[in-house]
């Protein structure tokens, strides 16, 4: 049993290897280790547990059938949010996300993560989308070109996007 | 800027530290997931009983019935839809298993209806008749949740591809 640890992108490319191979296992050690954070940021873009857990299962079932177009030189973390990412934004034409507003999202988010700000919470619930995963990308420990391969967009973008965003929020918690 | 950007992601880091970034997702999800690698098929499975889980399983109890009748109108008398069961439990387990199914069978279709315009409307207009039958009951059942009587009011406009392809909004 491999113990990942946040960071540890050559583990997760010997796992993607032996997951490519047609490894359950290996595939299941990478799901454990980057499903959580996939589900948080899954969470705060649909503010729903049932959409969310929609978005990372298709997260994965996606990542599982394009295991083959992975690359070294990529990092899975960076590899699996941009598929989070085409899943969120794909889901957002037809579903139509959020789906609830941010009183119920809030009041879910209370019960589930007693220990979390709550009006932090509203402010980065308040961001329009694409910011906020930008936020939330950044907050997570991503870089600036990390979250640019991410969103496919250009890293003055995602600099102007977090700059911009760090100026909402402080208004929003004034 | 690239020391003000750089400030930025760092303050930004710090001013959400707060927050957890990791969330455990529920053990069923991994069933789902492996389920879903097994057979090949998207295993969708709420996991509450959610507005719009409601709404989906009332669309197929409408949906069902509506199409059984159009199709066929004498044989709605002699083979009339199931009746939800008596028991609560076993009518919330009805209604996911029958939501999962619309939904499934939507996203299914989204992929395979491909390229024939004809069976695109004919399914888009199935869709929209189903989830406006599962408004009305949905709005019926809880008469003054505003998004219920949201849903019944975006469902029942809807007058062309386009204008619906924008979606409901709240």
């Amino acid at each position: 049993m491999v113990l990942l640890r946040t960071g540890d992108s050559d583990v997760s490319a010997a796992l993607v290897r032996e997951a490519q191979g047609g490894s359950d296992e290996a595939f299941e050690r990478l799901y454990r280790h980057h499903a959580p954070r996939i589900f948080a940021l899954a969470l705060r873009m649909t503010r729903t547990r049932g959409e969310a857990e929609d978005v990372t299962q298709e997260v994965f079932l996606r990542a599982w059938r394009s295991l083959g177009t992975f690359r070294r030189g990529s990092t899975f973390a960076t590899w699996i949010h941009s598929i989070a990412r085409n899943v969120v934004f794909d889901g957002s034409r037809t579903r139509k996300i959020p789906l609830v507003g941010i009183d119920e999202h809030l009041r879910d988010l209370a019960r589930d993560l007693p220990d979390t700000r709550l009006d932090l919470e509203r402010a980065v619930a308040d961001l329009p989308d694409r910011a906020r995963m930008a936020v939330l990308l950044a907050a997570a420990g991503h870089t600036y070109e990390e979250i640019a391969a991410i969103m496919e967009t250009a890293i003055g973008t995602v600099k102007a996007q977090v700059h911009r965003a760090r100026q909402l929020l402080k208004e929003a918690l004034a | 800027m690239n020391d003000d950007s750089t400030h930025d992601l760092e303050d930004l880091r710090r001013e959400l530290a707060p927050l957890p970034l990791a969330i455990e997702p529920p053990d069923a999800l991994w069933n789902r997931i492996r389920g879903g690698i097994a057979s090949g098929r998207i295993a969708r499975t709420p996991t509450g009983p959610r507005w719009w889980q409601l709404a989906a399983a009332a669309l197929i109890i409408f949906g069902g019935g509506y199409m059984a009748g159009r199709r066929s109108p004498g044989a709605r008398a002699a083979n009339p839809a199931p009746a939800a069961s008596n028991r609560p439990s076993a009518t919330a387990a009805d209604i996911q298993r029958s939501g999962t199914d619309y939904v499934v069978a939507l996203a299914a279709f989204r992929q395979l209806a491909g390229k024939d315009p004809r069976s695109i409307e004919q399914a888009r207009e199935a869709a929209l008749a189903t989830f406006h039958g599962a408004s009305k009951e949905l709005a019926a059942i809880t008469p003054d949740d505003p998004t219920a009587r949201n849903i019944r009011r975006a469902s029942a406009s809807p007058s062309s591809p386009a204008e619906s392809s924008r979606g409901l909004s709240f």
